[in-house]
């Protein structure tokens, strides 16, 4: 157990808005991942017009 | 001649590096929510001392220390000393009148001599701070920053992971209403804080602690010698990387959201990014044995993916006045040639513009839906009819024709050679249009033309044209003065 450890607030409230704000940002984090899908289609999208256009 | 030709299509290809290593960031984000350091953090408070330099910011500094007492973090573990480096305007009453108000949390340390510059005004109070035990980590900020409510208490349960030396938060710019120039620096925020360190986090290799938002630990500052850096123009770079090659860990944290006000004209802007520039030009220098030099054990510096990314924005300039150099001279050995180098280069453009602009607005859409405009003007006009006809030349070429034979005009044709000629030079010369944007602003009409000319340009070409102006100053060595930027208290936030 390191010294900060020890120093961790331990009180009910503290906790449960750490928790829930670890969660919230996790969620969002998990979100920006799957938006990663729609700037990709717009690249394909842009390759198929570039083919199809010459 | 051949091989000539080839080495003049490999430094056009060249120019879509900056781009590409961009692109390659943004698709790092997509590994982040598996690269969090959320798992080692805890709700761990600590007692932390708020340092805010101040030189004449009486406008903002008593709305600053309002703020930071409304913070949801306990009172009895946080407090604000603000160092007055000398100031001449109302600064030392505010400040009097808020440690009035806030008795205890509230201290004044003033120089009498001051204009040194950030770091020294900072080491004067570091000093006194790191005497008392009381300290247990140190949040450095500026005078006109705001930090939402919840963000400290994010920052801090970074620290719980001894191996975390500091953190930093996401600064995003408050200006409101602001104008065309501040909305462009709200978009460059998402792309080079939002997005950028984002993709730093799962490479393990921070570039820059904002300077607005560096939290350090009392063990962190102790390790760099209780002192700030004073012999660059990038203080906070420097504590990044002194922290990172020390084997400590800088963690982004992108909820931890703080407000700036930036400059709204682009003289003030022209002098923030000069030292910015300047600053990184000199960090650098000064860390020359770490890039490429990979050394897993301690720190991520010298990793090939983080030198490509602070080398393809470092020398962007020069991939662009190399890129339209060599198009203009295989222009007139091989048109041919040219003519799909040009396609290469321009295609590349457009797909990873495409693919940047629309993650950036997608990564904080609040923001998103204020500069979605200056988003897409990001490259600038002409730049984006030239990704129009990389992309399109076919149909666009038809149509061009057939809106010009209705209007009874065919000059399109008969100019073909110089328009083509114009697109190779454009890469470079918008530079110069961006300069001239700068040049505008102080003269008659400067108040219209200057935006006008940016939209042309590209604020990308702006940035650019500032760090030409840095190679020239750090190239002659001129003076590193500390040009203070102007705060005017203009910010409308949430928090």
């Amino acid at each position: 157990v390191s010294f900060r450890d020890l120093e961790v607030e331990r009180q009910p409230e503290t906790v449960s808005r750490f928790d829930a704000d670890i969660a919230s940002a996790a969620r969002y984090e998990r979100g920006l991942a799957v938006k990663i899908l729609i700037p990709l289609l717009i690249v394909a999208v842009l390759v198929l017009i570039r083919v199809f256009a010459t | 001649v051949i091989i000539f030709k080839w080495v003049l299509v490999a430094f056009v290809i060249a120019g879509t590096l900056p781009l590409v290593v961009a692109s390659y960031q943004f698709l790092l984000i997509g590994l982040h929510s598996w690269r969090l350091h959320y798992p080692w953090c805890a709700p761990y408070q600590p007692r932390v001392t708020i340092l805010i330099p101040a030189w004449n910011e009486a406008a903002v500094i008593g709305g600053s220390i309002d703020r930071l007492m409304g913070l949801h973090y306990p009172r009895d573990r946080l407090r604000i000393v603000v160092i007055d480096d000398a100031s001449t305007d109302q600064t030392p009453e505010v400040i009097a009148a808020k440690a009035d108000q806030y008795p205890g949390s509230v201290l004044h340390l003033r120089r009498e001599v001051g204009g040194q510059g950030k770091a020294q005004t900072l080491n004067y109070a570091l000093s006194r701070v790191l005497a008392d035990d009381w300290m247990q980590a140190v949040l450095i900020m500026d005078s006109d920053v705001i930090y939402e409510p919840d963000s400290l208490r994010l920052m801090t349960g970074h620290l719980a992971d001894p191996r975390v030396g500091s953190v930093t938060a996401y600064i995003k710019e408050g200006s409101r209403p602001g104008n065309y120039l501040t909305r462009f620096i709200g978009y460059e925020y998402i792309t080079a804080q939002a997005a950028a360190r984002r993709s730093q986090n799962v490479l393990g290799a921070i570039a820059c602690l904002a300077g607005g938002a560096q939290l350090h630990s009392r063990a962190n500052l102790e390790a760099l010698g209780g002192r700030i850096d004073t012999e660059t123009l990038a203080e906070d770079t420097v504590s990044t990387f002194s922290t990172q090659l020390r084997g400590a860990m800088v963690i982004f944290e992108p909820h931890a959201v703080v407000w700036a006000e930036e400059p709204d004209r682009i003289v003030g802007l022209w002098k923030q990014r000069l030292r910015w520039a300047r600053g990184n030009l000199q960090v650098t220098r000064r860390f020359r044995g770490v890039w490429f030099r990979p050394s897993r054990r301690k720190n991520r510096l010298g990793t090939v993916s983080f030198g490509l990314i602070w080398f393809a924005l470092l020398l962007q300039p020069i991939f662009l006045v190399t890129s339209s150099a060599s198009l203009v001279t295989l222009f007139f050995i091989d048109k041919s040639l040219a003519w799909h180098a040009f396609h290469a280069l321009w295609i590349t453009n457009v797909l990873t513009y495409a693919f940047i602009t629309s993650y950036a607005l997608l990564i904080d859409p609040p923001t998103g839906r204020h500069v979605w405009r200056e988003a897409i003007f990001f490259p600038g006009v002409v730049s984006l009819i030239i990704m129009l006809i990389a992309v399109i030349p076919v149909p666009l070429r038809f149509v061009t024709y057939h809106v010009l034979g209705y209007l009874g005009a065919s000059v399109v044709k008969g100019y073909g050679a110089e328009a083509e000629l114009f697109s190779y030079i454009w890469l470079a010369g918008s530079m110069v249009v961006a300069y001239l944007a700068k040049l505008a602003e102080g003269h008659f009409g400067g108040r219209f033309l200057s935006p006008l000319l940016i939209y042309i340009a590209g604020y990308g070409s702006l940035l650019c044209a500032v760090m030409c102006a840095a190679y020239g100053k750090e190239l002659v060595r001129a003076e590193t003065s500390w040009d203070k930027t102007e705060k005017t208290g203009k910010m409308v936030t949430t928090a």
